[in-house]
């Protein structure tokens, strides 16, 4: 990732560490029709590069969109696709009505804390309870 | 009745751009509560974002209009495009579980459930899409 450039405004920024067999994700700013897909390159990137189980911990990320959302579904069905899972931490109560509004909740499991959401290994496919 | 208007080039990085003007414009309403600030914020988004996405292909310098009336009862946002007529796919009512596992379709039953009024009008070479909310009647002024 190039550095800013004096005087740019960051609107983006993507943070990635290794945790207990996950790859975390960690954007900050907002998630939408600009940022979106750099999200999905280097989620995609990883998960072709053996990185197939994913964390997005969504803490620095203050606005989403449907766009967003549906990248999110869309990096989920990749890596299930290859054998992964996705799993979501630590939304903001904007980001959090957002996936509960796009259903993504539903699809996803969203955990309070990256702790709670590497905490059990990737399992075979559990779906997410209802409601939850 | 307040207007305050907003050219941007058909571009993504643009987005951020008009949100934050009309988030601000819808603040200088002191009875406009901030969690329908943040449902017009959204809905706006939604809609700034199919113009964009409609229009990135044929001329990203072509320009996307946004357009915010403050009136007394009501904030009216229009988002005008100019890529030729409504392309995106009218995907499923929210909560709805068809569509749940597709990437695309929940911006327009998004924009529908923020808004209390979406429209969407075919113009001559574009598409228009008002957003209106409504101030709480007890706030109305007069």
């Amino acid at each position: 990732m190039a550095a800013p450039a004096e005087g740019d405004v960051v609107l983006f920024d993507l943070q990635v560490i290794r945790r207990d067999g996950w790859l975390v994700l960690a954007p900050t700013g907002e998630l939408d029709l600009a940022s979106a897909p750099r999200l999905r390159q280097e989620a995609l990137q990883a998960a072709m590069a053996g990185d197939r189980n994913l964390v997005v911990d969504l803490a620095g990320v203050d606005f989403v969109d449907s766009l967003g959302a549906g990248t999110l579904v869309a990096v989920r069905k990749r890596l299930r696709a290859l054998g992964g899972e996705l799993r979501l931490a630590r939304p903001e109560p904007q980001v959090s009505r957002v996936l509960a509004l796009a259903g993504v909740d539903r699809i996803v499991e969203v955990a309070d804390s990256v702790d709670a959401a590497v905490a059990t290994p990737p399992g075979p496919s559990r779906e997410v309870p209802a409601g939850g | 009745m307040a207007e305050v208007v907003l050219e941007i080039p058909a571009r993504p990085e643009y987005l951020h751009l008009a949100r934050q003007v009309v988030a601000a414009a819808a603040e200088l309403e002191p009875t406009f509560r901030d969690e329908r600030i943040e449902d017009l914020r959204l809905a706006v988004s939604e809609a700034t974002t199919n113009a964009v996405e409609a229009q990135l292909g044929l001329d990203p310098d072509e320009r996307v209009s946004i357009r915010a009336n403050l009136g007394d009862d009501r904030i009216e946002v229009e988002v005008l495009d100019r890529a030729g007529g409504f392309q995106a796919a009218d995907g499923d009512a929210l909560g709805g579980e068809g569509g749940l596992h597709d990437e695309r379709g929940r911006g327009l039953p998004l924009m529908r459930h923020l808004a209390d009024e979406t429209e969407i009008a075919s113009l001559d070479g574009g598409t228009a899409v008002r957003l209106t909310v409504y101030v709480p009647p007890r706030f109305r002024k007069g």
